[in-house]
C-alpha cells in the first residue's frame, strides 16, 4: 500500500504545500495592503495645495516681474505718423494684411529657423531679437463693432481711447520671453455706455494679462450709445507688445 | 490655416473697416484730445437781427477749451471736406429764437464725418441765464462724448476784497456772474462749500469775534455755528459724514476740531501744542490733511477723521500750506513756499512724486480741485492784483478767468 501510496502522497504533500505558501501570500499581500489602507487612513498624506499659480511658470524668467513697472510705457498707443496714411491709402488691404497673410505665414517660417539655428542665442544677440521684432508682423490693438452699418465714426475713436487708456499701463513684464500676447474679447455696450456681456474669445493663455484686459474694457468710462441704437456687440483685441 | 479662418470669422468688420484712429490724438501726458468746431448758432426764423446777449457758442467754445478734452475749431461753414481735412470728429450747430421774453436755445452736437445727430437740446431761459444753458450744453457734449460729468456747470467761492472789507463772492467756473454772498462791510474769509452746493460755511467778524458761519445761497438764511469768543476759520464740509472740520483757538493754541453741520458735536483732534489748521477732507471723509508747524516750520500732515493716525506729507519747502484733496483721492495739491514765493505743487498721499504746477510768476496761493479732477483753481498775483487762475493737473499754462484783481481763496464747488 505503501508503494501504492507514496507517488500519490508526494504530489499531495507538493500540493499542500504549494496551498500553504500561496495562502500565506495571500495573506501577507492583504494583510499589507489592509496596512497601507489603515495606515493612509490615520495618517492621510499632506497633499499638495490645489491654488492655482498666480503667474505663468511657463514665461517666468527673472524674480523682476514680480516688481512695479519701472516706467509707465505706453504699450497701446496706435503710432501717429502710420495711421495718418492707413486712411487714404487703402485701409481694407492694410488691415486685413495684417492681419491674415503676414501673420499666419511668417510666424511659423521664423520659428523653424530659429530653432534650428540656436536657441540659445536667442535672450543674449541682440541682433537675432532685432530680426525677430522685425519680422514678427506685431498687431494694432483693433476694435470693430458688430454692427455693419453703424454711422457714427467718432464713437468707435472714443471707445478706443477709453479701453486704451487703461490698457496703457499694463506691464510689460507680463510679455515674459514673448515678443507679443494677444487677447481677443466680446462685449455688448449698453445704452447708456455701460459694459455687459464681457467674454474672452481668444486667450493669451496669461491669466494675469486675460484679468487685466478684461479690467481695461471694464473699467474704460463709454460714452453713450448715439443714434437709435439699444446695444453695440464690440470684438476689441488688445496686443500687449514689447515697446523697444 | 486652421487658425486663420476663426480670426477671420472674428473681425468681418475688419475687411470693411473705416479708417481706425482718425481721430486720436495723444498728448505726452496720455491725455486724449477730440478735434471739435463750433459754428455759431443762427436764427431759427430767417431775418432775425438780435443775438443773445452772452454769445451762447462762444461760451460753449470756452468750456470745451477749458475742460482740456477738446481742440476747438471755429468755424462758419459745416462743409464734410473741411472737417476731413482738419481731422474734426464732431460739430456744434445750433439755433436761436425769442418767445415771451425769452430765449429759446437749441443745441445740436453733429458726427462731423457722416453728419448725423447725436444729442439735440433745447434751453429755454431769461436772457440773463444764456451763459447757464450754455455751461448745462456743453456738459452734455461732454457726457455724450466722453460718458464724464463735465465742470461747466460748477460755480467756484472765492473771497472779495471791497475796499476795507471783504465779502464771500460765488462766481461760475469761468470766471463769469459773479454774486455776493455776504454784504457786511466785515471780514468775511476762507470760504468752503456744503457738500450740496447750496450752502457756503466760512469765517466772519459780522459779530466782531471771528467766528463760522454758514449761509445758504438760495435761501439766503445764515447760521452761526461756533458759539467761542476766539478764533475759528478754514471750515471744510464733509459730505460722506456730514461734519465740519476747522482750525480753532478756543482752547488757547491753534488745533484742528471737527463738529456736525449744526454746530453741536465738538471734538478736538489734534493735540500738539504746536500750531495746527487747515484741514482738508479726503473724499471719503476718512482723512484728514492738515498743517501743523511742530517740526519748527509748516508742513502737511495726514491724520484719519477720529485725529488717530498722524503721519507727515511733506518733507520738501520750508512753508507748505493749504492742502486741497484731489476728488479721486490720489493726490494733494497744496502751496509751497520756492524762492521767497507761494508756488502750486501737488503730491501722491503717499508722500512721493511732488509736482510743480507753477514758476516764476507772483505768489500762486491756494489750490482746489475741480470735481472732475483734472483742473485746479488758484489765486496768483502774477498780473498785480490777487485774480483767480485754472490749470491743468498735470501742469501747463494757467488760464486767466478772473480780471478785477480781488479775488483770493478759491474753492471749488461739487458736481
Amino acid at each position: 500500500m505503501s508503494t501504492v501510496q507514496n507517488p500519490y502522497e508526494s504530489p499531495m504533500q507538493a500540493d499542500d504545500g504549494l496551498k500553504k505558501t500561496v495562502i500565506i501570500s495571500i495573506a501577507l499581500h492583504v494583510a499589507a495592503l489592509m496596512a497601507f489602507v489603515i495606515g493612509s487612513l490615520v495618517h492621510p498624506r499632506d497633499t499638495v495645495p490645489k491654488t492655482p499659480f498666480l503667474f505663468d511658470m511657463v514665461n517666468v524668467q527673472t524674480p523682476y516681474r514680480y516688481r512695479a513697472p519701472r516706467s509707465v510705457v505706453p504699450v497701446a498707443v496706435p503710432l501717429p505718423q502710420k495711421e495718418k496714411n492707413i486712411p487714404k491709402a487703402a485701409p481694407k488691404k492694410a488691415v486685413g494684411k495684417n492681419f491674415t497673410s503676414q501673420k499666419t505665414k511668417e510666424t511659423p517660417k521664423k520659428e523653424e529657423t530659429k530653432s534650428v539655428e540656436s536657441a540659445d542665442e536667442r535672450p543674449s544677440d541682440d541682433k537675432v531679437d532685432a530680426k525677430e521684432e522685425a519680422a514678427a508682423a506685431p498687431m494694432q490693438n483693433e476694435m470693430s463693432i458688430g454692427k455693419s452699418d453703424f454711422p457714427f465714426s467718432y464713437y468707435g475713436a472714443q471707445i478706443r481711447n477709453a479701453v486704451e487708456q487703461n490698457w496703457r499701463t499694463t506691464p510689460q513684464e507680463l510679455l515674459g520671453s514673448e515678443s507679443q500676447l494677444v487677447v481677443v474679447i466680446t462685449f455688448v455696450i449698453r445704452k447708456n455706455g455701460q459694459v455687459s456681456e464681457l467674454q474672452i474669445l481668444e486667450s493669451s493663455w496669461n491669466s494675469i494679462l486675460d484679468k487685466l484686459a478684461l479690467r481695461a474694457i471694464e473699467k474704460a468710462k463709454i460714452p453713450p450709445i448715439p443714434g437709435n441704437d439699444d446695444s453695440l456687440p464690440i470684438t476689441y483685441r488688445l496686443v500687449l507688445r514689447r515697446s523697444d | 490655416m486652421a487658425r486663420l479662418i476663426p480670426s477671420l470669422l472674428l473681425f468681418p468688420a475688419l475687411l470693411c473697416a473705416q479708417p481706425e484712429g482718425l481721430f486720436i490724438e495723444s498728448t505726452a501726458q496720455g491725455a486724449v484730445k477730440i478735434n471739435i468746431a463750433i459754428k455759431p448758432f443762427s436764427p431759427k426764423t430767417p431775418g432775425l437781427t438780435q443775438k443773445p446777449a452772452d454769445l451762447p457758442w462762444k461760451v460753449i467754445a470756452n468750456d470745451l477749451a477749458l475742460s482740456g478734452r477738446f481742440t476747438v475749431t471755429e468755424t462758419a461753414s459745416t462743409d464734410t471736406a473741411l472737417f476731413r481735412s482738419k481731422n474734426i470728429a464732431v460739430y456744434i450747430d445750433g439755433l436761436y429764437d425769442f418767445h415771451e421774453g425769452k430765449v429759446i436755445l437749441d443745441g445740436l452736437l453733429y458726427d462731423a464725418l457722416s453728419g448725423n445727430l447725436i444729442v439735440a437740446k433745447q434751453y429755454s431761459v431769461e436772457e440773463g441765464r444764456v451763459r447757464r444753458a450754455a455751461h448745462l450744453f456743453s456738459d452734455e457734449v461732454v457726457y455724450r462724448l466722453f460718458g464724464d460729468k463735465g465742470i461747466a456747470s460748477t460755480r467756484l467761492v472765492c473771497v472779495e476784497k471791497a475796499g476795507k472789507a471783504k465779502e464771500i463772492s460765488i462766481v461760475d467756473y469761468d470766471g463769469a456772474g459773479k454774486t455776493r454772498v455776504t454784504n457786511n462791510g466785515w471780514l468775511n474769509l476762507t470760504p468752503a462749500w456744503s457738500p450740496d452746493g447750496k450752502g457756503v460755511v466760512y469765517t466772519s467778524y459780522r459779530q466782531q469775534t471771528p467766528a463760522l458761519y454758514v449761509t445758504w445761497i438760495y435761501t439766503g438764511k445764515t447760521d452761526r455755528l461756533t458759539k467761542n469768543n476766539r478764533l475759528n476759520f478754514a471750515p471744510v464740509w464733509n459730505g460722506v459724514e456730514d461734519k465740519i472740520a476747522f482750525a480753532s483757538s478756543m482752547n488757547g493754541d491753534c488745533a484742528v476740531y471737527t463738529m456736525e453741520k449744526d454746530g453741536s458735536g465738538l471734538k478736538r483732534l489734534t493735540f500738539h501744542a504746536a500750531l495746527e489748521s487747515s484741514p482738508s477732507f479726503s473724499p471719503n471723509g476718512y482723512e484728514i490733511a492738515y498743517t501743523s508747524d511742530r517740526t519748527g516750520n509748516p508742513q502737511i500732515y495726514i491724520m484719519d477723521n477720529e485725529g488717530t493716525g498722524t503721519r507727515r506729507l511733506t518733507y520738501e519747502g520750508k512753508y507748505n500750506d493749504a492742502p486741497s484733496w484731489s476728488p479721486k483721492g490720489d493726490r494733494i495739491a497744496y502751496m509751497s513756499m520756492a524762492d521767497g514765493r507761494f508756488d502750486i505743487y501737488t503730491i501722491a498721499i503717499d508722500g512721493t512724486d511732488a509736482k510743480r504746477l507753477t514758476k516764476d510768476a507772483g505768489n500762486n496761493e491756494h489750490p482746489s480741485y475741480s470735481p472732475d479732477g483734472r483742473l485746479l483753481v488758484f489765486s496768483s498775483t502774477r498780473a498785480g492784483g490777487t485774480d483767480l487762475y485754472l490749470i491743468s493737473e498735470d501742469g501747463g499754462d494757467p488760464v486767466r478767468i478772473t480780471f478785477s484783481g480781488n479775488l483770493d481763496s478759491p474753492e471749488w464747488s461739487k458736481y
